[in-house]
């Protein structure tokens, strides 16, 4: 990712309202759901979990100092025993971990509380000194990697895979692109040759939410 | 340099289905005359005097269309308004001949009625983009990251504006921001007064052209 943040604190990112202070009203649902796998998917990438035939393992304990993620785990490690996906992402909407990150955004210095809402602050340093905001940076970074065939690593391609699979891309895209942009993101990142090149581990993570239980 | 309203045209282009969505025809009808209107007041062409449009400077633009467009206001004996202009410009053949000249540079392949933009765009080839990625861009950057706006992109955005054609650039969740700024973009001195009066009652008769249409 071009700045320091996690998959999920990025995706938040883009679903805040710029005016209204909040996540966009119409995709309060799906980013529950959204917000939970990224919360596993950076685990994943992270080294703390792994899958073991559908089931979530821990791998490592040891803090990464990040309020979600080191809750996440120390809920994985008092687990009775080892859980589905589907259960956990239940579990982190339902334990409302996630509303603990916009206040570690906010802790960071990417947003700031102006009474109950959540603002930008402006400008946001970039890594190459430009002062933007730091939405605008990762929505054009996504379209360009999108629209104009620019190389995504693993954490843009995990976001990219959520956002399509939580029929989130509105977030990014703007009419006449949504088709082409999903097409792209299917053909290019979830079913490459049949074969999703996220890898099965984090394939599964990005689709636990929405795809029925066998 | 693609001229304003081949940057209007192209952007209402569906890049997976290379159709024009529906419902935008409309706007389109109005807007591209509109931008029309507004490239020849940018190149000095046209001036308004007591409301009304009036030729400033006769000399050809370059533009096939412009010309054509120009000479039309140079024989018309009585000076019009831009409600008139916008309204005697348009015509249903005006998208396929802006689409020709865009097949012509380049920047657009036809199927059929169906069009698909050019990749990589000639002027940008650093990326695997179309000319309407690139168009989309440099709009987004100066209304969302104070990119220094050039002429051109502050009559494209009030134009957009008037059509209400802004979700084209813009997410839902950018959009009142964005018409706020557009709003001041298009009020601040970025032009001199003189230009800025021609551009605004074009956009005032797009915009009341648009309304009237969508009312019926």
């Amino acid at each position: 990712m071009k700045n320091s943040l996690t998959i999920f604190e990025n995706l938040y990112i883009l679903a805040l309202d710029d005016e209204e202070g909040k996540i966009v009203e119409s995709t309060e649902n799906a980013m529950e759901a959204a917000l939970a796998c990224a919360v596993l998917a950076e685990l994943y990438l992270q080294k703390r979990i792994d899958l073991i035939e559908g089931r979530v393992s821990l791998l490592d304990q040891a803090s990464l100092d990040h309020p979600v993620m080191d809750l996440t785990i120390f809920s994985i490690v008092e687990a009775a025993r080892a859980r589905k996906l589907r259960y956990w992402i239940n579990s982190l909407t339902y334990k409302k971990l996630l509303a603990e990150i916009p206040n570690h955004l906010v802790d960071c210095g990417v947003l700031f509380r102006k009474k109950k809402h959540l603002r930008a602050v402006v400008p946001y340093r970039t890594a190459s000194g430009e002062e933007i905001l730091a939405k605008f940076e990762l929505k054009q970074h996504l379209r360009e990697i999108v629209l104009a065939s620019g190389q995504p690593d693993i954490d843009e391609m995990v976001l990219l895979a959520v956002l399509y699979h939580a029929d989130l891309l509105t977030l990014v895209f703007t009419r006449g692109e949504r088709k082409a942009a999903a097409k792209h993101i299917r053909n290019k990142i979830v079913e490459n040759d049949s074969n999703s090149v996220l890898g099965p581990g984090l394939d599964e993570i990005v689709v636990a939410a929405y795809r029925s239980e066998e | 340099m693609l001229t304003l309203y081949e940057k209007l045209f192209l952007l209402p282009i569906d890049d997976a289905k290379g159709t024009t969505a529906k419902g935008i025809y409309g706007p389109l009808y109005f807007g591209l005359p509109g931008a029309i209107l507004a490239d020849l007041t940018l190149q000095g062409r046209l001036a308004i005097e007591d409301r009304y449009i009036v030729v400033a400077n006769p000399a050809p633009t370059g533009d096939f269309l412009l010309d054509e467009i120009l000479t039309k206001l140079i024989k018309n004996k009585k000076p019009h308004k831009a409600s008139h202009w916008v309204r005697a410009i348009g015509s249903n053949d005006l998208p396929t001949q802006i689409a020709n000249g865009l097949r012509d540079k380049n920047i657009l392949r036809a199927e059929e009625k169906h069009y698909f933009g050019v990749i990589p765009y000639a002027a940008y080839t650093q990326y695997d983009a179309s000319a309407k990625f690139w168009v989309k861009e440099q709009l987004r950057a100066v209304v969302l990251a104070n990119r220094k706006p050039e002429l051109e992109d502050v009559a494209l955005l009030s134009l957009l504006k008037a059509c209400s054609l802004l979700n084209l650039v813009f997410t839902k969740d950018e959009r009142k921001a964005v018409a706020e700024r557009v709003a001041l973009l298009a009020s601040g001195d970025i032009y001199g007064e003189a230009v800025a009066d021609v551009l605004d009652s074009i956009d005032a008769a797009v915009l009341s052209a648009v309304t009237a249409v969508a009312a019926n």
